[in-house]
């Protein structure tokens, strides 16, 4: 994509150019979300090529469509997330044992010992009703998850649906926090 | 809510791959237009992986998740971490992170302290300013490397805790027994002798009264401001009355006098404290 295209795309998403990156990222994060569901390898890298596509087709002969620019992206996402599934259908069924364990390329003790590291610098970096919260739901749970749940909304003073997105909420920053963390000590070790 | 719970169960068989093409591309389109939709998402994702790591899902359900929502090494990146977390929180996050302003909080440290009854004396001889930053450089980074050192020490000793107070206790003669401070009086501490180096200390902490679904058990060593503590533990009955299995590696206990809090995490979500265990460990 060329900035030219980049930025008729910011335009498209609005006019506001705060508002416009933050619908960028929305979409984006969206799209890499529906192609890692899918089990599509590269997510990332399919969510800019949706954005690429959509770039490459704005405003150029034949463009006649008016809609939500999220609407529009997903159509595109559409083609490339049939193929995705398509390709899942026809792997061979795995034995269950093999998807079961995880490659061992894919986790080293280094990786575990730097990620035991960081999530306990990134809990401690949790404001300190979200470190209480999470502790506690973890400690209850064990015994009893709808106990749990209602015991701590009443002490919080929220609803248990509220509770339910702030216990999402702290888990996915902490898992990005983690990401971050980890990435950091990994490039820190190469160097 | 009837709405609300459907819409559930489907993103739910949406994300374990058991929704036809139609009803795919009927959730995929909302979750990418509809903001209040996908945070639902979101949550349905996050209250299924805990789902999976806890063992709440039905044969057919972990099945579908192993083989549909594991496909990638993201996911299965994400759901290992998730396992994480639950181990780290079930042993008990450190009693002193750090505060939001980013200082580490000691306890019996106040700030407005320091330098108080310090007398401030004028050095007699002029040191050059660029050797003080010097010094202070040097003198930083040896005490910045001692301080990750001993982080890193630190974070050993209570995975090694975590690991050993998450096995069954069996009662036997191994076991020593410690009374709380109200149950001793005007008994002498409870005394053990210097164990052998990378042997286990296996203790158990007798209760008054056993009133928690679950406790938590917060061990200061002797001489030392940190503190190791490890949660999810449950009382158990042996031949002298319910007390609390808790084990702590030799490396921990130098000849000197220790003190284990014990914390019961209340069904409010409340953590209060219930008792004090203190002893010495004699050469």
């Amino acid at each position: 994509m060329t900035q030219d295209q980049f930025d008729r795309l910011l335009a498209w998403l609005s006019e506001d150019p705060e508002e416009a990156g933050r619908r960028y990222e929305d979409i984006r994060h969206s799209l890499i979300k529906l192609f890692t569901w899918q089990g599509c390898a590269d997510a990332e890298g399919l969510a800019d090529e949706v954005f690429d596509r959509a770039a490459a087709r704005l405003g150029g002969p034949g463009w006649s469509y008016v809609g939500d620019p999220a609407h529009y992206c997903y159509g595109v996402a559409k083609k490339l997330l049939y193929e995705c599934r398509r390709r899942m259908k026809s792997h061979a069924p795995l034995d269950e044992v093999a998807r079961l364990t995880v490659d061992a390329s894919e986790v080293t003790e280094d990786d575990s010992e730097l990620e035991h590291e960081c999530l306990g610098l990134c809990v401690g970096k949790l404001d300190a009703e979200s470190r209480e919260l999470i502790m506690v739901y973890y400690a209850l749970e064990k015994r009893d998850k709808i106990e749990a749940r209602k015991a701590l909304a009443e002490r919080f003073g929220i609803s248990i649906n509220n509770l339910r997105v702030r216990l999402y909420r702290i888990r996915a920053g902490l898992e990005k926090c983690i990401g971050e963390c980890t990435e950091k000590g990994s490039r820190r070790e190469m160097n | 809510m009837k709405e609300a719970n459907e819409e559930e169960f489907r993103l739910r068989r949406y994300l374990l791959g058991e929704l036809g093409e139609g009803e795919q591309e009927s959730v995929e389109e909302r979750f990418i237009t509809d903001r209040d939709f996908k945070e639902l998402a979101l949550v349905v994702e996050d209250e299924l992986v805990e789902a999976y790591l806890s063992g709440e899902l039905s044969e057919a359900e972990e099945a579908s998740f192993v083989r549909h929502f594991l496909s990638t090494p993201e996911q299965r990146r994400r759901v290992r971490l998730a396992g994480k977390l639950r181990k780290y929180m079930a042993a008990g996050a450190p009693a002193h992170p750090t505060e939001p302003g980013g200082e580490i909080s000691t306890p019996g440290f106040r700030k407005s302290e320091f330098g108080r009854g310090l007398p401030w004396r004028k050095p007699s001889v002029l040191v050059p300013a660029s050797l003080a930053l010097l010094l202070a450089a040097v003198l930083g980074l040896n005490w910045l490397a001692g301080t990750r050192q001993r982080g890193k020490e630190l974070a050993d000793f209570r995975r090694e805790m975590e690991r050993l107070n998450q096995q069954p206790a069996s009662d036997g003669p191994s076991w020593v027994v410690l009374s709380p401070l109200d149950m001793r009086g005007g008994r002498e501490a409870n005394v053990l002798q210097h164990p052998a180096s990378g042997t286990v200390v296996q203790l158990w902490l007798m209760l008054v009264k056993d009133e928690y679904p679950s406790y938590q058990v917060v061990f200061q060593k002797g001489g030392d401001t940190e503190q190791l503590s490890v949660g999810g533990l449950h009382a158990e009955t042996t031949s002298r009355g319910r007390a609390i299995p808790f084990r702590i590696p030799a490396e921990l206990l130098p000849p000197a006098d220790h003190i284990l809090k014990l914390n019961g995490i209340g069904e409010g979500g409340r953590i209060e404290e219930v008792d004090e265990y203190v002893f010495r460990v004699t050469r």
